[in-house]
């Protein structure tokens, strides 16, 4: 690949990720519900369980972590889009300028010269956005997938917890801690596919 | 692209650009005008985004940017105006005249620097130069806002889609067998056109006219005594033959 990214490739990449990161918002947000079913969950479990409390405050973070990453991963990929639309113009608009067979008249001023200066400034200020917002939606994808991680050792606890619980709960509880680590899984999956939509653009 | 002068008094001119032999071949062949009076320039219907390197190659050969003053779209259609975008990136103290109906759609074509300049219902006209230009209703031929470009020097009407006809790019630029003509133009007329009674105000309407070319944006030109043949034939024809059957 040039130096710069191909705008329309840049766009639909974007569209991609943000895609994906719908998905994970929407297993979060059952996350979400799976967690408030553990806190009333722990509370009819009584102190047989009383770790679960703690775990309930970690998916329910978990969860708003998700939501919230998805939320700004969306509003990159707006701006995003924006910026690669115009990119996309400006880069379309300097194919049809080369295809222009102009000769300045002698002693004339060249008329298209200044159009190729002002568009080839636009185009690699946008240009840079573009590569400073990747970078941004990149990092942003990282730092997600780090912090869930802690979904498969918040998994552990909550069957850790289960065995000590009374066994009228250890089922339900084992079935929390069932459904966190499938969420964690899921919305880990979708991450990693947003980050490979990534993978061949340049930031 | 080809380029004819279809009107040339002193530093008033007309210029007609079509007939590109590279145009991509499902493209619609498309007649663009270019009206110039002294330092001052406006490009009637542009044309569409495809066309847009050849348009600009031709225009710069006959003006300068700076003399473009503005842009004229006589409807809403790709095949009109698709490449505003682009013009937008070239002319910076351009404006674009077009029906007040189209502002909010024709934008979605892009245009930062170029100014809208709505066209009333009724229409309006522009100083060119020295020389004045009229829009001229054409509502329904076929666009629900749509106008036409009249000079009086000239004694040119811009006819927008109202006489087109699809022809080979080979073509001669001017109508010459008026009858071999008809059935280019004939089912283009009665499927676009939605309306027989807006036709009919337009006949009267151009009639009153003094007319010696008719250009439209597709196909042959109508000069002298082609003029009234076609304002004849167009006044017998039966239009908006589209049924849901
Ligand atoms: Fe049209
Ligand atoms: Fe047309």
């Amino acid at each position: 690949m040039s130096e710069s990214n191909d705008a329309a490739d840049t766009f639909i990449s974007v569209a991609h990720v943000a895609s994906e990161l719908f998905k994970a918002q929407s297993i979060a947000e059952e996350l979400s519900i799976t967690s408030k079913n553990a806190r009333a969950l722990a509370v009819r479990a009584g102190s047989t369980a009383a770790g679960f409390n703690e775990i309930t405050r970690f998916i329910e973070g978990l969860s708003k972590l998700t939501i919230d990453a998805a939320r700004s991963v969306n509003t990159i990929a707006i701006s995003q889009t924006k910026i690669a639309s115009d990119l996309f113009r400006s880069q379309s608009f300097v194919s049809k300028l080369d295809k222009v067979d102009y000769e300045p008249v002698k002693g004339h001023v060249n008329e298209l010269a200044p159009i190729y200066d002002e568009v080839n400034q636009a185009r690699s200020q946008l240009e840079r956005k573009i590569r400073i917002s990747l970078r941004e939606l990149v990092d942003r994808l990282d730092e997600t997938k780090m912090e869930l991680r802690a979904t498969q050792v918040v998994s552990v606890v909550s069957r850790v917890e289960a065995s000590r619980a009374h066994e009228d709960f250890q089922n339900s509880l084992n079935s929390v801690a069932d459904k966190v680590s499938s969420a964690g899984q899921r919305i880990n999956s979708h991450l990693e596919r947003a980050r490979r939509h990534l993978a061949h653009l340049r930031t | 692209m080809k380029a004819i002068s279809i009107f040339q008094k002193g530093s008033h001119q007309w210029l007609c650009f079509g007939r590109d032999p590279d145009k991509p071949e499902k493209i619609i062949d498309t007649n663009q005008y270019m009206v110039t009076n002294g330092e001052s320039s406006i490009i009637l219907d542009p044309g569409g985004v495809e066309l847009f390197s050849q348009m600009l190659t031709s225009v710069l050969r006959y003006t300068t940017l700076d003399n473009i003053k503005a842009l004229f779209s006589s409807h809403q259609d790709p095949d009109i105006i698709s490449s505003l975008g682009l013009w937008d990136q070239c002319l910076k103290n351009s404006k674009l005249y077009s029906p007040w109906l189209w502002e909010s759609f024709i934008r979605h074509f892009g245009m930062s620097n170029i100014e809208f300049e709505a066209i009333p219902d009724e229409g309006s006209e522009i100083q060119l130069g020295n020389i004045v230009l009229q829009f001229v209703p054409a509502h329904y031929l076929h666009s629900s806002g749509n106008m036409h470009v009249y000079d009086k020097e000239a004694k040119i009407l811009m006819s927008g889609d109202v006489g087109a006809a699809l022809d080979e790019v080979s073509a001669p630029f001017y109508v010459e067998d008026f009858e071999a003509h008809i059935p280019k133009m004939e089912y283009f007329h009665r499927r676009w056109m939605p309306s027989n009674k807006a036709k009919e105000e337009w006949i009267n309407r151009v009639r009153k006219l003094d007319i010696e070319i008719i250009a439209p944006q597709h196909g042959g030109i109508f000069k002298n005594d082609m003029v009234g043949k076609f304002l004849d034939w167009f006044e017998r024809l039966d239009v908006g033959i589209a049924t849901n059957k």
